[in-house]
């Protein structure tokens, strides 16, 4: 059971401080405090399953990607545009399509919500038959919707086909990159204080008797099939909305390359809270923050070598530090004899 | 939507010869795919590892075998490719072997014992590596090997067969019962089996089972070799392609059930076959997507089926 501790109210504090001086530090770095908080909704988003109900998804990338387009199309419908023209001019043709500033704003809103509700409902309607597989099963099966998603949201012609989409050119004077960080603040704020809450209801307790002994659950008499398709649709819900985020922010939707990319967000969703610690509430956030960090430091020298990288990074970890930041901390702790009174953290 | 109904109809009313043409071209290529499958369901019984790099061992076979027939055919250039093919087939294989070895003594020999994620992640990783080690030294250009076979027609035209598939064909069923002959009748073929069925029991028998899932995992490298060296002339290669034959024989493993080789020659040949509908009534731009999609709709078909008896997919 996951208790608030002070110290977490702490940290918690901290974090929310740091967060918001970080714009005013960095006014620089806008676009990659961006991804920043777009990593730590997606992580948290992988962990509730992955780390918490050991249902591990390659296939959260379709949320994603779906959210997406959903927030990139409501802007263009709010804006009175029909997305066949606004796609076939494939981003030219801008005096055409021009909104206000009140509307962007609205609509981008509007279409990150209009993201969680719709990616709520095919997560919970798709998840109640796949989460019926296990373990591996479901893994490889997610992995498979993944590429699949991005072969096919390639072939829709009013969504820009396999050339992509453009999101609406923002209005001049918005300060879009601030906007979209600190809506990606609140989301992670919110899914933090949830997440908290959740994992102090039976409903948290039942996602982790999932993840410790699936057949005993069941045995007794716990709702498994509920609670598997119920938390792959928050997680769903939050990562659709990461999804729109990054997408703003990127200005740009390529089907394969930005929205269902499995071998770059697909993969990077999985890794961070592996960096951190999965089955933690901050492993994803450290892990994410820690990711980013690497990324920007090396992902411009590694050019042409991005995947080999981020490859050695997955085989690296997985292999020798299985347990991430968060569980190094936990032995280092427990080596320096500390009282084993806040283990229950986990 | 309207050329969907409009092929559907050339296929059902217009020209039902078609159907022979995407049928025989499927299951032509479904040999294929049953050899790659096979590979991987041998480390899955006997390793307990889902192994995601099959697909870039595959690819990596076929650029072997693709610079062998170059270099080979610049030396006699009068010699049919079809001689440099068969004979770059072993060098695939070969290449294949060591390279998965390698990669089992460096990672796999290290996750053998943990849970199935970290096999699955970690492989996943390696194809990862290995895909873009490709595209950096091989280039990320489209490679064919031209077997400079004709395409042979039948019923006036109506049915064509490219050649380069009969004669992948017909080396990877070669390939297949060769493998199958090792695994059924040779000593190292029966301590596999036996450390797959139980490899406790085997280790006490005296057998080495260590190296067994070296040997096996290797194993595994050279029959994506092979499948390699055949799909670098019936398809092309491109070092970022590897997915998808994962994928493929991942479905087929799951719809025939590991260890059972009569269904994954079946599931193989069937999804050959469905390929080439798939492609041919939604046109070819979807058909990757349609391989792709076939792993969770086999995976809930399985689960359902295995639900009717309230059990799970193990």
């Amino acid at each position: 059971m996951l208790k608030q501790t002070a110290a977490q109210w702490l940290a918690m504090l901290a974090f929310v401080a740091l967060a918001v001086a970080a714009p005013f530090a960095l006014p620089n770095n806008m676009a990659q405090l961006v991804d920043v908080m777009v990593f730590i909704l997606i992580a948290l988003g992988w962990d509730m399953l992955g780390g918490q109900m050991g249902y591990n998804s390659f296939g959260n990338v379709v949320f994603f990607g779906i959210g997406m387009y959903l927030v990139a199309s409501t802007q263009v419908l709010w804006g009175g545009f029909s997305l066949q023209e606004y796609n076939s001019a494939k981003g030219g043709n801008l005096e055409a399509f021009v909104i206000g500033e009140p509307a962007y704003v609205a609509s981008l809103i509007a279409g990150l919500a209009i993201a969680a509700v719709a990616n709520f409902l095919i997560a919970l309607i798709v998840g109640a038959q796949l989460l019926q597989t296990r373990g591996h099963y479901f893994a490889v099966g997610t992995l498979g919707l993944g590429v699949a998603a991005g072969e096919f949201a390639g072939t829709f012609s009013f969504l820009g086909g396999g050339s992509g989409m453009n999101f609406l050119q923002p209005p001049d004077g918005l300060q879009l990159s601030t906007l979209l960080y600190f809506l990606g603040l609140a989301t992670v704020v919110v899914f933090y204080l949830f997440l908290v809450w959740l994992h102090g209801t039976r409903f948290g307790l039942v996602m982790n008797a999932i993840r410790d002994n699936e057949d005993k659950a069941e045995a007794m008499g716990l709702p498994t099939a509920r609670v598997k398709a119920i938390s792959w649709a928050v997680a769903a819900a939050f990562t659709a909305v990461g999804g729109g985020l990054y997408g703003a922010g990127k200005n740009f939707i390529d089907p394969t390359e930005v929205a269902f990319s499995l071998t770059t967000i697909g993969v990077w969703m999985i890794l961070m809270p592996l960096i951190g610690g999965k089955g933690t509430i901050w492993g994803p956030i450290i892990g994410a923050v820690a990711f980013q960090l690497f990324k920007e430091f090396f992902w411009t020298f590694l050019f042409g070598w991005q995947r080999v990288a981020l490859g050695l990074l997955i085989v690296i970890i997985v292999v020798f530090f299985p347990d991430g930041i968060m569980g190094g901390l936990h032995a280092l702790r427990r080596r320096l004899g500390a009282p084993h009174g806040q283990e229950a953290a986990r | 939507m309207d050329n969907i109904l409009a092929n559907i109809n050339l296929l059902t009313s217009l020209a039902p010869v078609l159907n022979l043409e995407l049928i025989v071209n499927g299951l032509l290529v479904g040999a294929l795919f049953a050899l790659i499958a096979y590979g991987m369901a041998l480390v899955w019984g006997v390793m307990n590892i889902i192994n995601v790099t099959q697909g870039a061992y595959v690819v990596f076979g076929g650029y072997i075998s693709f610079y062998v027939v170059r270099a080979l055919s610049g030396l006699a250039p009068g010699a049919p490719p079809i001689l440099w093919i068969v004979i770059s087939m072993p060098v695939a294989a070969a290449a294949g072997a060591a390279l998965s070895y390698a990669i089992f003594r460096l990672v796999v020999q290290r996750i053998l014992e943990r849970d199935l994620f970290i096999s699955l992640l970690a492989t996943f990783g390696i194809e990862l590596v290995l895909q873009q080690t490709m595209n950096q030294l091989f280039t990320a250009e489209e490679r064919v090997v031209d077997a400079q076979l004709p395409t042979f027609a039948f019923l006036d035209y109506m049915v064509n067969v490219p050649g380069s598939r009969a004669f992948g064909a017909v080396l990877g069923v070669v390939a297949a019962v060769l493998i199958v002959l090792l695994v059924r009748y040779t000593r190292f073929g029966r301590a596999m089996r036996a450390t797959a069925q139980n490899a406790q029991a085997a280790r006490i028998m005296g057998i080495d089972t260590d190296r067994i899932y070296a040997m096996t995992y290797a194993l595994n490298g050279a029959i994506c070799g092979i499948a390699g060296s055949i799909v670098a002339f019936v398809f092309v290669l491109h070092p970022f392609q590897g997915f998808i034959y994962t994928l493929r024989s991942f479905a087929i493993v799951i719809l025939a059930g590991i260890g059972n080789i009569v269904g994954v020659i079946f599931a193989a040949l069937g999804l050959g076959v469905y390929e080439n509908y798939a492609g041919f009534i939604l046109g070819p731009e979807y058909q990757n997507g349609m391989v792709f999609i076939i792993v969770p709709i086999t995976l809930l078909v399985r689960a359902w089926i295995v639900r009717r008896h309230r059990q799970y997919l193990k």
